[in-house]
């Protein structure tokens, strides 16, 4: 009796093997009749999206918001594939290493994807993806702590002149986004203030909730809740217009310092995907974020929601680089 | 309030209560199966609590957490080898019992005490750990410094073996944890130009080298030999009212010992057990019964054991400060999660928080029915040899490596840190103090350099707060506490011998 | 013991220097915690030697590698360095099912029991990693 159960299992495993051995093969197969009419049956089988950081996190979390409303529009399944590591290094090398046939795309986050190759050596540059649509953008803003005593950006700079180096501004790590938002603030208004750097915008958040620091350069979505319930207070946002939810709050710009930054999330596919893949992908995507149900989960997640053509997401990612390029040497990062 | 209730109310859904019962059943059978530990347990879980929903994933966390300290009892009771080291103190009242052919009664005890112990942890993590959340935000850099010096001292009362060896294995651990980015300038350091190492060493892969892998090696090297038969037992679980009522003084005090020494960053179950023995015998009216199969014995260091498990939650729930290393991998699951611990989680994540609380408690209640009526067949398990877990082990090593972070590298990482783990082992060295070190070396450093930053460099920023000065003054307390360990080790070793 | 642990410090006491030299790759701002962690195990290594020298040891002849089954112990090595090094040409269900089944009859396991456990444990995880928890597993250029 245990001899035959022994001969059926081992049948069953050896016919398994082949069954995927055989659809391996087909699958290759397909690949090589792809580039005789690649466009045309895409997708036919499920896209993988790299995210370049922790299941979890935030980027994770928003790009579950989009491959969720995705199933609505495509009909393939986007499997997002977590390869964390080095600040994103590693998931953005992934992903421009990648075969180069649409199945495989993946979030870059702005301005580190453009930043990381101007601090270190990098195996990837700027230029080796393909921009398929700009996703998400957080404006940074300015935020102390609701019993804090500067009202408005005017007492706050007044005060920064008095006291050179007095007010300590939290970040979420040396030469990280709001590291260079914060500088670049002080640098305009001519004011010396003390940069204290922690590991990430949670703990940079903490550092002025628990009144260890006296304000912090954040994203809106990370404090907007905290701002709303009254415990913190925003003093200027880094945008070119005032924030739709936050109407009173004044931007740098229109106080004299033309600042604008945040971070932005973006998918991109590997360089030497054909063009009419590049376009399929572009307008399913955009079809996507463009459903109801879509936008809103993503109200309900917090995502800020800001919709960049391959052609417009291109020109940011040029001329964020142009300006980490022309700041970092203004600016003492260290 | 009203997230307490709903946390219950959720954590009875049907896919919670599935979770919980299948955890705590993993739990057992890992804790039963001798050189398996709790924290092996919870770091091959991680993974498969990707996919699955928040509160979910961490019940069933909690549950293969308390079934790994309740399982390891199990096997210290049938065959005298304790499951998990924490179990050490029970296999030498319940291993006794055994002989006289009350088994039986020894499991019995032991699962109404863990439960018990686990219980009054859980009234605990309850209370203390809003209260203690809301003064999270009052740790800056200076108090977070402090508290990482007070963990590493209590290092020393830890290593009961060697102060000295505890002290260097610390030590190694913070050399390890400065490879990777600077904490503050973000300059790497020692990543010998690898990419995979600019975050660090991947802390959940050096984990499971260090804690199963190296157990693997270890089984590797001794002749495999045919596992002692566990004995028969045909007396019932289930214990009177009378033995019920004996045991209750000695659950309480044991479970509210369990559940201080769970806070404290650094001891764990192994010590509680110990302590909870000893308070037990020290109050008992049977004195002379201990060592001779005394329930009392078995009760102390059960219900101190697993009231562990709950304490130890709360400086990680509260400060994302583990109190030993199965916490440790816990928390790395919640931030997996996206959960930061700190006031946040009882507020704007109160609901998750608390339908986990309640899934603990859920977890608890099938950790006492599989007990009392599934030891006999747990009791089976614990007797598989050693030629079938050295290969399942690693495959799981591998799987559980691999897939934190999708990157081969991590699972050489794991090879790597198994082979030091063995060697740890083989030289007396302790892996746990290396663990910790992983953990509070960071801390400490970021702590201090962001506290002089912000002072302009001026060390009275160090000693200004209140706060500060309480973790200075415990730290101090725990740097003489190896006085104290001494004693309990002598107790350790007269009970060793017997 | 004593000679082991004599050993042991010496290798600490290496680690220390060697790491110590090391921190002058780094930039001075961020190799002051390093070199105060290596000043740290040099002493303790240190006061461990000198203790050791000192203390007397009951079981002084005894070697920490004794009882060791050297054959055994290094075929279990080798096997899994193996194995990891094959995950990625292989994947991870071919590579395990051909290193358990190894594994097992290396350990002298009977055969039948061996098939059993082997196919039991691939279709276990199989079942619960892949299917059920989604589980990312290693991928070959096979399976």
């Amino acid at each position: 009796m245990k001899k035959l159960i022994v001969v059926i299992l081992s049948l069953f495993l050896a016919l398994n093997f082949v069954a995927c051995s055989s659809k391996q093969e087909s699958e290759t197969g397909r690949d090589a009749n792809q580039e005789t009419s690649p466009a045309d049956k895409f997708p036919e089988k499920p896209i993988e999206v790299i995210v370049a950081y922790k299941a979890g996190g935030g980027t994770d979390r928003g790009a579950r918001v989009l491959t969720a409303a995705a199933q609505k529009t495509i009909e393939q399944p986007l499997v997002i594939i977590n390869k964390p590591g080095a600040d994103g290094e590693l998931g953005f090398t992934e992903l421009v290493n990648a075969k180069p046939d649409g199945y495989t795309i993946g979030f870059i986050n702005l301005p580190t994807f453009v930043s990381l190759p101007l601090s270190r050596n990098t195996k990837y540059t700027k230029d080796d993806v393909e921009p398929l649509m700009n996703y998400v953008y957080d404006a940074g803003v300015l935020v102390v702590k609701a019993d804090s005593q500067w009202k408005t950006l005017e007492e706050f700079i007044d005060y920064a002149k008095k006291n050179p180096e007095k007010i300590t501004i939290s970040n979420n790590g040396t030469g990280a986004s709001n590291h260079i938002g914060a500088a670049h603030l002080a640098y305009e208004a001519d004011i010396k203030v003390t940069h204290v750097p922690f590991g990430g915008s949670k703990d940079m958040l903490a550092a002025l909730r628990g009144d260890h620091v006296n304000a912090t350069v954040a994203k809106i979505s990370e404090v907007a809740n905290l701002v709303k319930n009254g415990e913190l207070r925003l003093l200027a946002s880094y945008t070119e217009e005032r924030l739709v939810d936050f109407p009173k709050v004044p931007t740098l710009k229109e106080k004299g310092y033309d600042i604008q930054f945040g971070s932005a999330r973006a998918l991109a596919a590997p360089k030497g995907v054909p063009n009419e893949i590049l376009e399929k992908l572009h307008n399913m995507l955009k079809e996507t974020i463009e459903l109801p149900e879509h936008m809103e989960a993503a109200k309900n997640s917090n995502l800020q929601i800001k919709y960049m053509s391959p052609e417009e997401l291109r020109t940011f990612m040029d001329k964020q680089e142009a300006y980490l390029k022309e700041i970092t040497t203004k600016l003492d990062l260290d | 309030m009203n997230d307490i209730l709903y946390g219950f109310i959720n954590a009875l859904s049907f896919t919670n209560v599935i979770a919980a019962f299948l955890s705590v059943a993993a739990g057992i059978l890992v804790g039963g199966l001798p050189g398996l530990s709790a924290a092996m347990g919870v770091a091959l879980l991680i993974p498969a609590t990707f996919t699955m929903p928040t509160e979910t994933g961490l019940i069933a966390l909690a549950g293969v957490y308390c079934g790994a300290i309740f399982g390891g009892s199990i096997s210290a009771i049938l065959i005298h080898t304790p499951g998990t080291p924490a179990a050490a103190a029970t296999a030498i009242d319940g291993y006794q019992l055994t002989l006289k052919g009350k088994a039986g009664k020894a499991l019995g005890t032991a699962v109404i005490s863990s439960f018990g112990g686990a219980l009054i942890s859980s009234i605990a993590l309850y209370f203390f750990s809003p209260l203690l959340a809301k003064l999270a935000l009052k740790f800056g850099p200076a108090e977070y410094f402090w508290l990482s010096i007070f963990g590493l001292t209590i290092i020393a009362g830890v290593s009961t073996k060697s102060i000295i060896k505890g002290l260097i294995s610390g030590t190694l651990g913070l050399i390890i944890s400065t490879i990777g980015m600077d904490p503050m300038l973000g300059r790497p350091r020692f990543t010998m130009g690898s990419m995979n190492l600019i975050s660090g060493v991947p802390f959940t892969a050096t984990l499971i080298g260090l804690f199963s892998m190296s157990q693997v090696l270890i089984l590797a090297e001794k002749a495999i030999k045919k596992v002692a038969k566990a004995n028969d037992f045909d007396d019932k679980v289930i214990l009177s009212v009378k033995e019920i009522k004996l045991l209750i003084p000695t659950i309480f005090r044991s479970g509210v010992l369990g559940s201080i020494i769970g806070i404290l960053p650094g001891a764990g179950a192994t010590i509680a057990s110990f302590v909870g023995y000893n308070e037990a015998r020290r109050f008992s009216k049977n004195k002379s019964e201990f060592g001779k199969g005394s329930i009392e014995g078995i009760c102390g260091a059960e219900a101190a054991n697993n009231a562990v498990t709950g304490g130890s939650l709360i400086p990680t729930l509260t400060l994302g400060i583990p109190g030993n290393s199965v916490t440790a991998v816990l928390l790395g699951g919640l931030l997996i999660k996206g959960l930061q611990p700190g006031p946040d989680l009882f507020t704007t994540h109160g609901k998750v928080t608390y339908t986990f609380f309640a899934g603990f408690i859920i977890v608890n209640i099938f950790m006492l029915i599989l007990g009392l009526f599934g030891s006999r067949y747990f009791a089976k398990i614990s007797r598989v040899s050693n030629n079938y877990l050295i290969p399942i082990i690693f495959a799981l090593s591998v799987v559980g490596s691999y897939s934190i972070n999708n990157n081969i590298f991590d699972v050489w990482v794991m090879f790597t840190f198994g082979i030091i783990g063995y060697l740890f082992k083989k030289f007396g060295l302790n892996p746990a103090a290396v663990v910790l070190a992983l953990i509070l070396g960071p801390i400490g450093e970021a702590g201090l350099k962001r506290s002089l930053m912000m002072n302009h460099g001026s060390y009275t920023a160090l000693f200004k707060s209140p706060l500060s000065f309480i973790l200075i003054i415990l730290s101090i307390i725990s740097i003489f506490s190896p006085m104290l360990m001494n004693k309990l080790q002598r107790t350790e070793e007269r009970v060793d011998s017997v | 013991m004593k000679k082991a642990d004599i050993k042991l410090g010496f290798t600490t006491m290496g680690i220390a220097i060697t790491y110590y030299l090391l921190t002058s790759q780094i930039p001075e701002k961020a190799a002051f915690y390093p070199k105060f962690v290596a000043i740290l195990l040099s002493i303790l290594s240190l006061i461990f030697l000198v203790k050791t020298a000192m203390t007397k040891y009951e079981d002084n002849g005894r070697n920490l590698f004794e009882d060791m089954k050297v054959k055994q112990y290094f075929f279990v090595i080798s096997v899994s360095f193996v194995y990891v090094s094959l995950i990625n040409i292989l994947g991870y269900f071919v590579s395990t099912f051909i290193f358990i089944i190894i594994c097992l009859l290396g350990l002298k396991t009977k055969k039948l029991y061996a098939f059993l456990t082997t196919i039991g444990f691939c279709i276990f995880v199989f079942i619960i990693f892949k299917i059920l928890l989604r589980v990312p597993l290693p991928k070959g250029f096979i399976f």
